[in-house]
């Protein structure tokens, strides 16, 4: 088994997805901003912990010498891609296109896989049907613009990446919900968990079939649901009567997706969302002991 | 229907600023500690943890800490008063980690 690069790998997503990899035996070189606390890691072995940026060609050279694999997952994201649009489309569609023409140039072939976004598929409120991977792309934000402009790039510079458009992902610990909720009471909801994407990110590493292919990882039927619903089930595990929650007035990105490829290709769908709500109702629980 | 979380935080600040009335030219530090309780809930009580069934164990173990330093002043005896205080600090600084919820992953 060879090393795989993780880029953004101190981030919350990207730690789990190395833990998995060395768990599996992979030697996994960590790459992300010197600002981020790669200290879980570093007391682990099998982690080779780099710290660079992504916008820095000396530092992506360094980071794909000798690997045999890469899964990026390095990129702004909101709020912080809102705030400049320059350096949003620096770091996510350069940063993705410079780590594509490094790994092109020292090791030709090697699988890339890179976490897009459902996102991209902008406000998709009028399907009737699934969304489909065929589904026309229209940004709502810069971060969907630039997962957009990337996508493109990479199917250019290699043509071998795997794209996963992740849909939301659900964390089973309590967190502070946003001010706002990211999409209308009504409107249709797939989130996915957390752990199912990183099963989906390590598949796509080493399953041949994968190759090439854009694929929708969201979490499957038991996932789909309302706005609305979502958050009272989040709600009433904590006590909180849902008037507390506002919802966006206009149309957020989130829809039913179509995950039936992903499935059967990188078969990472094995949380349902009552098996999600059960791990969260345990964590509460375990807090609620003073 | 006011949560039971923010309930308490009232009455934890009521009864701060009560015993804070009645501590006079007492030990500064103690005040101090007080005076800075009666900030953290002021700022607590916009805070979402406080809404939550979560919120209700750790503040009625605060409340409970804030009574009892209440009421051994109204008796004019101050020398539990130590000891309640550094428990009630422990359940304040149990209740800001468990408020500090980390934000929603959206891709």
């Amino acid at each position: 088994m060879g090393t795989v690069l993780v880029t953004g790998g101190a981030g919350s997503l990207g730690k789990r997805v190395a833990q998995r990899l060395c768990k599996e035996g992979y030697t996994v070189r960590v790459f992300d901003l010197p600002k981020m606390d790669f200290t879980s890691l570093e007391k682990g072995k099998g982690f080779e912990i780099l710290r660079g940026d992504i916008t820095r060609s000396a530092d992506v050279q360094q980071a794909v010498e000798s690997v045999s694999a890469v899964i990026h997952l390095a990129a702004l994201l909101p709020p912080a891609s809102e705030r400049r649009r320059e350096l949003t489309f620096a770091v996510n569609v350069e940063g993705t296109t410079r780590v594509a023409e490094a790994l092109k140039e020292a090791n030709p072939g090697a699988p890339l896989v890179y976490s897009s976004s459902v996102s991209t598929y902008g406000d998709t409120t009028g399907a009737k049907s699934l969304i489909t991977v065929a589904h026309p792309q229209q940004a709502l934000d810069i971060y969907a613009e630039s997962k957009i402009a990337t996508e493109r790039s990479l199917r250019e510079s290699y043509p071998n990446a795997v794209i996963l458009r992740i849909s939301g992902i659900s964390v089973p610990s309590v967190q502070s919900p946003p001010e706002v909720w990211p999409f209308m009471a009504e409107q249709r909801i797939e989130f996915v968990h957390r752990d199912d994407v990183v099963t989906a990110l390590c598949n796509a590493v080493r399953v041949e079939e994968a190759k090439g292919h854009v694929f929708n990882i969201a979490g499957g039927a038991t996932w789909r649901t309302k706005g609305k619903t979502y958050v009272r089930d989040y709600y009433g595990l904590l006590g909180v009567p849902i008037e507390e929650a506002r919802f966006q007035e206009r149309p957020g990105w989130c829809d039913w997706y179509d995950t039936s490829e992903s499935q059967r290709i990188l078969n990472y769908e094995s949380t349902s969302y009552q098996a999600y709500l059960d791990q969260l109702r345990a964590e509460i629980e375990k807090m609620m002991q003073v | 229907m006011i949560a039971k979380g923010i309930e308490n935080a009232d009455i934890i600040i009521e009864s701060c600023k009560l015993t804070l009335a009645d501590l006079n030219s007492t030990n500064p530090e103690w005040k101090e500690v007080l005076q800075s309780v009666i900030e953290i809930m002021g700022d607590m009580k916009t805070k979402f943890f406080l809404k939550t069934n979560l919120a209700i164990p750790i503040t009625n173990a605060c409340r409970k800490d804030v009574t009892e330093l209440q009421s051994l002043v109204e008796k004019h005896d101050l020398s539990g008063f130590p000891e309640v205080l550094t428990r009630f600090q422990g359940n304040m600084e149990k209740m800001l980690k468990q408020a500090k919820m980390d934000g929603v992953i959206i891709t």
